[in-house]
Order: structure tokens, then sequence, then C-alpha cells
């Protein structure tokens, strides 16, 4: 019989097991090619452009757009119903977790001649530069 | 007024309303600081009062949302301008260049207020095209180069890529409504 005063240690002990699981998954993940975490990038609006203009992303990363112009701007996706960061002023910060492979084209909607380009890409796809070549 | 007349007179009266002095035409004054300091605000400050009547006036949403940006860029800028005087401890001083411009704009207003529609949304965007074009001259023809505090002539300088923005911005809507006569 166990004695009511382990079960609070034996409950830890059980809650800890999937957090460990996680852990020693994605670790396993990692070193056999496995899904990378999500990561987050950075890209700065500054001289009434979006830089880097194109960005190569993974799904589940993070964007960050930082205003670095006197000028106020957005980061909105030219896709009807698309991410948009809303208005920005100078030195804040808007992010967007971005979703599915593809090539997702956005604009500035104050500034309508600032584009960039966010290229969506599985981490497991290859690169057009490690694609085989065609016969 | 044929066609022809109307589409090369408004654009030539309006372009004729930017001063000279903004245009390259006549030597450059040599302005003080404190005096750059206020033709820049003035610059910025007649352009958000013409985006006001815009807003209200403007038949085309494009114009209107053109509009919104100038009042929003040329008083962010104006902000910072301010804030930058008060830390140099610079007051910005009336001159010459200044009173030019604002005599220019209640002209280019008082030409504006007469049209409606389609008519408006034309002139404004014509009037918007000469007027950064000429801002844009200015700057780098009299004030980045006259300016002598170095913070000053940096807030003028990161200024210019948002006034090259406006005039293609401008210039593309110009085209545009042009189009689409």
């Amino acid at each position: 019989m166990i004695p009511c005063s382990s079960r609070p240690a034996r409950a830890m002990t059980w809650t800890r097991w999937p957090a460990l699981g996680a852990i020693l998954l994605l670790g396993a993940g990692q070193q056999f090619g496995g899904t990378p975490p999500p990561r987050r990038h950075v890209i700065e609006i500054g001289g009434m452009a979006f830089r880097p203009t194109s960005l190569v992303v993974a799904p589940g990363d993070t964007v960050v757009w930082i205003n670095r112009d006197l000028v106020p701007h957005t980061a909105t996706a030219e896709a009807a119903r698309g991410w948009d960061t809303g208005v920005l002023a100078q030195e804040r910060s808007g992010r967007v977790v971005v979703g599915r492979p593809g090539e997702v084209k956005y604009l500035c909607a104050l500034h309508p001649g600032m584009r960039g380009t966010l290229i969506i890409r599985s981490p497991r796809s290859p690169s057009p530069e490690a694609r085989p070549h065609d016969p | 007024m044929s066609t022809t007349t109307r589409r090369l007179g408004l654009p030539l009266l309006l372009f004729s309303l930017v001063p000279g002095v903004l245009r390259g035409q006549s030597p450059p004054p040599d302005l003080t600081d404190a005096e750059v300091a206020h033709v820049a605000v003035t610059a910025n400050a007649i352009d958000v009062a013409l985006g006001r009547l815009a807003q209200g006036r403007a038949q085309s949403a494009d114009v209107r949302r053109f509009a919104t940006t100038m009042i929003t860029d040329h008083s962010a800028v104006n902000t910072q301008a301010a804030a930058l005087a008060g830390r140099l401890g610079v007051k910005p001083t009336d001159n010459a260049v200044s009173q030019s411009l604002l005599q220019d704009a209640a002209g280019a207003r008082a030409t504006l207020e007469r049209l409606r529609g389609s008519a408006f949304d034309r002139a404004y965007m014509q009037r918007e095209v000469a007027y950064h074009q000429a801002v844009l001259d200015a700057l780098d023809g009299l004030l980045i180069p006259t300016t002598s505090n170095s913070e000053l002539r940096q807030l003028l300088t990161s200024v210019r890529p948002a006034i090259a923005a406006h005039l293609d911005h401008a210039k593309a809507l110009e085209k545009a409504l042009g189009d689409s006569r």
C-alpha cells in the first residue's frame, strides 16, 4: 500500500515524465535530423525599406519587425485576410508566427512602395541549390 | 477650357506656386541652423494642413489614404524636430524661405478649395508631386548642405527617404488618376 504522504511526491514524479520525454525527443529529433525548434528572426525597417527584403523562415518561426524610421510603418500580408502587424511607431515592433510553407509577399500599408517577401520553407524541404539536377 | 489646356495648364499653374528658391532657380540663401529648422517645420506643417483638406474633400479612397499618410508622417517628423530643437536649445527662427513657403501654400490651398470631386483629386496629387519634388531638391541643394549642427543634419538626412517615398507614391497615384479618366 502506498502511504498517503507519498502521493504528492509520486504525482510530481509522473508530471515530470512528459517534460523529460519531450526534452529527450527534442534532443533526439535534432540529432537525427528532426524538426528544429522554432526560431526568431528580426527584420529592421529603416530608410523606408524592409531589411532584409527577403527572408527564408520555417513554419512556426517568429518574425519580428522593428521600426527604426521616423515615420510609422506596417508589415501587412498582401493576400486578403492575411496577417498585419498594425501601425508601428518609431522603435516599436510587431511579430507574426509564420504558417504553412510558401511565399508570402507583404508591404507597408502606409507606403505601398515598401515591399518584402517571406519564403516559408519546411526545414526538411531541400533548398533549390540542394535539389538534384534534372537529367 | 480644352482638355489639353486643362492637362497642361493646371500642373504648370500649381508648380508655379512652389517657390523658386526650392526649385533651385534663385541663389540659395545663407540660412542659420535655427532658420533651417524653421523651414523644415514649416514645410511639414504645410503638407499636414493640405492633407487635412484632402482628407475631407478627396473623392478617391486612395487619395484620402495618401492624405492620411501625409498627415501622420509629416506630423511625426515635426514631433522629432521639436524634440531635437528643445534638446539643442535652438528656437526655430522665421525667415524669408519659410514666409515664401507659407505664401505659396496659401495660394495652392485657394486653388484647391475651388475644386471638387475628381478635379480636386488630380490637382491635389499634382500639387503633392511638385511639392515633394521641390522639398527633395531643397533638402539636397539647400537644407542639408547649409546645416552645421550634426544632429539637425542627421535628422534632415533621415527624413529624405520618406520624402522620396512620398514622391514616388504621389506620382503613382497621379498616374492612376490620369489613366482612369
